[in-house]
């Protein structure tokens, strides 16, 4: 059981960081989710051309990349709302896989390439796994014992503070951007490798729930972390109950975005109530 | 005398324009700073002061001109010589003092333990406690200063640039903060000194630039240079005595007439320490009761105590009469009570809207055609009667904190309420505009208002109010109008007995 949801959450803890990066920087990547799903695409096409997961997943961080380039041009060479930039980029990338999948495999559906290999794992955990554990703690590290996680940290909260010791905000948000791409990259590839199919909309808003544990893990890794892991249990007992709860069962798989519209009330109010001095 | 003074910063025709605005904050500088020295920038408030400080620390880039250091004219070099204690606090609030003295362009990883060593090391040397581990958004105004000073000191910058430093300190500060200045001289740093106060002038800088409009009125050694001579240059024209005599004193109010505000045992606790202890008075119309105290002392409670933002633990306030507990910002403008807020920019003021919306922001606007024609053309006549500069679509945070408070003044006179809450209403502002403010202040308490006065500043406290209390730790005390008790020293004392740090 805990293998099945960590293996669910570690898409989600991907793009959570990543999120996480942005948002400590003091930008709101909303495009996280096209950022999932055209890697996710990218992968799965690159690995079965080239025979090759690694190459995939290198492909599908590039995917990532150029993604976050795209934002940044929108948002700071444009000087355009973040907001606007990152849904135009979240409506962009599904149109965008379903012509391609159409142009190269003649259908818009499920690509199920034949020759996929497994991932590699550690006793039983997924490489990406790993990757993501191993991200939390390295965002972390950064974040408290770095001199760019102090950049990061500040960034978000007084940027002219950043102005004044000779440090270009711009420059940091950007940077954070294009780190929220790659992240988000890898959290495409653990998607769709991890079951060695493209399934169009694969990303199931997972984008948009990364946003969510951001703000209900308190914008603190260890918080995100736990947030991503409650949805995946959230989403492995839906699936479980499925099978012996008299409900419909669309009604029973919407049962974790319930719970994550709740937790989001619970902190809001949490949040209005505590006592706050400036 | 000490040797011959050797340059350490020279200054060539700086400019710089606002591209946003077109304003001129500096314009045409030449000046030289030498090593050790301690060089006291007066003038007015919008003279360029604070913008010729943020080039030479090079947090700004200059439209024209040069700074000249040791080390070149880029903006760099600028940064590394020159630390600045600045007048509105850039700390980032969600890091740790230490975390926030350490943040500089280098990027890899660090050892938290050394450098907190290291900056405690400095501390020690100094004299400057300041807890390195607690977050700067709980900080307080002199504390801030003290966390920008002590990382200077430690970066070893030669070029100490204080901006406005006593504006938020006590008397008993201040006094620590030049003997501190002193000291640094002493070793050899250079100290650039901001303020308008003339007597700070006096007692410690060895030289004097005085700033008009953006321009250098000039230069002198203090010794060349009298009080007088300096208002003159700073203001361009006589206007006589700084202070308004005390001729506000108003008859003593009828025991039988009603108090337009009644506070009665009101205490008020924060975070389980006592901040007001039984506070009680009363105000009548017509007359000026000044507060003074040490803002974070109690001043600010009763501040937000009576905006309705907090609540007392007990007690009660009694607005014409009525008990209004719990009293809330709602309740309080709708009694028809004004308010100009210490803090201008947060609860006087919305820097992201335009004047126009910001003068119509109490009141609705009926009438034919268009609401924003309506509103603008309002405002249009609102700003002209009231002399305020900028445009009534003008972003009200393009605007000199100067004109911001004036547009607040006479949007809250507007509507003549019968009790104005005014606090710390001079901070920041210039001599002339000072003294058009106190000049409305007594009109509205001749008008009939009852004015409450919260101030720190001690001069406006005593030459405006018509009775006066200090407030000494969450104590309030009557200050009798007479020989002994009427005057600075008294009241100086009076409230550093509740100093702290």
């Amino acid at each position: 059981m805990i293998f099945v949801i960590l293996a669910s959450a570690t898409p989600l803890i991907l793009a959570a960081l990543g999120g996480l990066l942005t948002e400590r920087a003091g930008v709101l990547n909303i495009a996280l989710e096209g950022m999932i799903l055209g890697s996710a695409f990218t992968a799965i096409l690159v690995s079965s051309i080239s025979g090759s997961l690694f190459q995939g997943t290198a492909a599908a961080v590039l995917a990532g990349l150029l993604t976050a380039v795209v934002f940044n041009f929108g948002t700071f060479t444009l000087k355009g709302n973040p907001f606007i930039t990152g849904l135009g980029i979240n409506v962009l990338i599904p149109a965008l896989t379903a012509s391609l999948s159409q142009s190269l495999y003649g259908n818009q559906g499920i690509i199920r390439p034949s020759d996929m290999g497994t991932l590699p794992s550690v006793g039983g955990i997924s490489i990406f796994t790993i990757a993501a554990l191993a991200g939390a703690l390295i965002v972390l590290a950064v974040f408290f014992r770095s001199g760019k996680g102090l950049m990061i940290r500040s960034c978000g909260e007084q940027e002219d503070l950043l102005v004044s010791r000779g440090i270009n905000p711009v420059r940091i948000k950007q940077e954070m951007v294009l780190y929220s791409g790659l992240f988000c990259g890898l959290a495409g590839a653990s998607l769709s490798l991890g079951l060695g199919v493209y399934v169009p909309g694969m990303s199931a808003g997972k984008g948009w729930i990364a946003l969510v544990a951001i703000y209900l893990g308190y914008r603190r890794v260890p918080g995100v972390v736990l947030a991503c892991l409650l949805f995946s249990l959230a989403e492995w007992g839906a699936n479980r109950a499925q099978g012996f709860l008299g409900l419909p069962p669309t009604l029973i798989l919407s049962f974790p975005y319930f719970m994550t519209l709740a937790a989001l009330w619970l902190f809001s109010i949490r949040k209005s109530r505590s006592p706050s001095r400036n | 005398m000490s040797p011959a003074p050797t340059g350490l910063l020279k200054i060539e025709h700086l400019t710089h324009i606002f591209r946003e605005n077109g304003i001129t904050p500096c314009s045409d500088i030449s000046l030289e700073i030498n090593r050790g020295e301690i060089l006291a920038i007066m003038g007015e408030n919008g003279a360029g002061k604070s913008t010729l400080m943020f080039l030479i620390s090079g947090f700004m880039k200059e439209s024209s001109g040069r700074i000249i250091t040791p080390e070149g004219d880029s903006r760099e070099a600028r940064r590394l010589l020159s630390g600045m204690v600045h007048q509105k606090p850039i700390l980032a609030g969600n890091l740790t003092v230490l975390e926030n003295m350490i943040l500089s362009p280098e990027k890899g990883f660090f050892r938290k333990e050394t450098l907190k060593q290291e900056i405690q090391a400095v501390q020690k040397h100094y004299d400057l406690p300041l807890d390195l581990d607690s977050r700067a958004r709980s900080l307080t105004a002199p504390q801030i200063q003290r966390c920008e000073l002590i990382r200077a000191l430690w970066k070893k910058k030669e070029l100490l640039i204080l901006d406005e430093p006593t504006a938020s300190l006590s008397p008993t500060q201040s006094e620590e903060l030049f003997e501190l200045i002193f000291r640094l001289k002493a070793e050899g740093k250079t100290i650039l000194f901001i303020t308008h106060k003339i007597h700070e002038v006096m007692k410690i800088a060895d030289r004097i630039a005085v700033l008009r409009q953006g321009k250098l009125q000039g230069t002198a050694c203090r010794e060349e240079m009298s009080p007088a001579e300096i208002s003159r240059l700073m203001i361009g024209e006589d206007e006589g005595p700084e202070y308004l005599e005390n001729s506000n004193v108003s008859s003593a109010p009828d025991s039988g007439e009603m108090p337009v505000l009644e506070l009665t045992d009101i205490q008020l606790s924060e975070l389980g320490s006592p901040r007001l202890k039984k506070i009680s008075f009363q105000l009548f119309p017509g007359e000026i009761l000044g507060i003074g105290g040490i803002r974070e002392n109690g001043l600010i409670y009763i501040e937000d105590l009576l905006s309705g933002i907090i609540q007392p633990d007990s007690g009660f306030i009694f607005i014409n009469g009525e008990n209004r507990m719990p009293l809330t910002p709602l309740k309080m403008r709708r009694s028809g009570i004004s308010y100009i807020p210490a803090d201008r920019l947060s609860r006087g003021a919305d820097p992201e809207s335009t004047l126009a919306e910001n003068i119509s922001v109490l009141k609705r606007q009926r009438g034919r055609g268009s609401y924003r024609a309506r509103l603008i053309q309002r405002a249009r006549i609102f700003i002209k009667e009231h002399g305020i500069r900028g445009d009534a679509e003008q972003q009200v945070k393009t605007l000199s904190g100067g004109n911001i408070q004036k547009m607040i003044v006479a949007r809250e006179l507007e509507n003549r309420p019968p009790l104005l809450i005014v606090s710390e209403p001079s901070w920041g502002l210039d001599f002339k505009s000072r003294k058009r403010l106190h000049r409305q202040l007594i009109q509205a308490a001749r008008d009939g208002i009852a004015v409450l006065l919260l101030t720190t500043d001690l001069d406006e406290l005593l030459s405006i109010s018509s009775r006066v209390c200090v407030l000494t730790e969450g104590v309030l005390s009557i200050i009798e109008r007479n020989e002994e008790q009427w005057n600075r020293n008294y009241i100086g004392e009076k409230m550093t007995g509740a100093d702290r740090v």
